[in-house]
């Protein structure tokens, strides 16, 4: 079963910037009621398109630095990754469906390159 | 009166309660209520209130401080603007504004989430104060409530 995973500053380069799949990088903190609503579309986007993109969590508190280094400035902020560049964004919650999109556009793009 | 507490300007938390945990100080809700329990248990009348309950842990985690080495600060009759500039200074979680303003809404707003023996807690405490309110939600609405009643007024 496929899964989020939890990455920080060290782990960033290897699951993010070099992974050959998509990958959305979910900031979130354990003070977050709205991160706490959009984690379980993140687990189920994870376990039903494992194949396809990758999903990774920053905890904020533990990683201020990943937050500094993308300017984050709200929670959660959801980063979309593709060959090892950052090509969009969705700040604050959002439908399975919204995120699915941005998801789907990336894979689009990785294709068409 | 202890030695301690002659420096200490305390509210007597037997008389009447502390501030409502909505009241912000530097932007975070929750401070003023604990550094009046704080205050309150350095001069031995704190009443039925608990200082580092476990709402005052949320900020306590929040920001990263010891919460005996605050209780210290409020021992030494720091006032208000003094103690957050050394929660600000001593902070493990060097917080950005938007940050305590986010975390601080969420807390504002945060109602019993977890396990059902917390639920149950909450039911209880909402019945005990009043048999008739619908509006109480929240922590911070079951509190105010319960302050008020506790000290005299009818829900």
């Amino acid at each position: 079963m496929n899964e989020p995973i939890n990455i920080n500053e060290a782990s960033f380069e290897k699951a993010v910037l070099q992974s050959p799949l998509p990958v959305l990088v979910d900031f979130w903190a354990p003070w977050c009621g709205p991160c706490k609503m959009i984690a379980p579309l993140l687990d189920e986007i994870a376990q039903e398109n494992g194949e396809r993109f990758r999903i990774a969590k920053v905890n904020i508190d533990d990683d201020p630095a990943l937050m500094q280094r993308y300017g984050v400035r709200a929670v959660p902020t959801l980063l979309f990754f593709s060959g090892g560049e950052l090509k969009d964004q969705i700040v604050g919650g959002a439908p399975k469906q919204a995120i699915l999109e941005k998801l789907s556009n990336l894979s689009a793009s990785t294709t068409s390159a | 009166m202890t030695d301690q507490s002659k420096n200490v300007s305390a509210p007597d938390l037997a008389k009447r309660p502390p501030r409502s945990p909505r009241v912000r100080l530097g932007g975070y809700v929750l401070l003023p209520r604990m550094i009046d329990k704080g205050r309150a248990d350095v001069a031995g009348q704190i009443g039925e209130y608990h200082y580092n309950c476990p709402l005052d842990q949320r900020f306590i985690e929040f920001v990263g401080i010891d919460p005996a080495a605050l209780r210290e600060q409020l021992a030494a009759g720091k006032g208000d603007g003094e103690i957050l500039a050394w929660v600000n200074e001593t902070a493990q979680h060097k917080r950005a504004p938007w940050e305590i303003e986010q975390w601080s809404e969420y807390m504002q707003r945060r109602g019993p989430d977890s396990d059902a023996e917390t639920l149950q807690h909450f039911a209880e405490m909402v019945g005990a104060a009043s048999q008739t309110r619908e509006d109480i939600k929240t922590w911070a609405d079951l509190l105010d409530l319960d302050d008020h009643v506790t000290f005299g007024g009818r829900p």
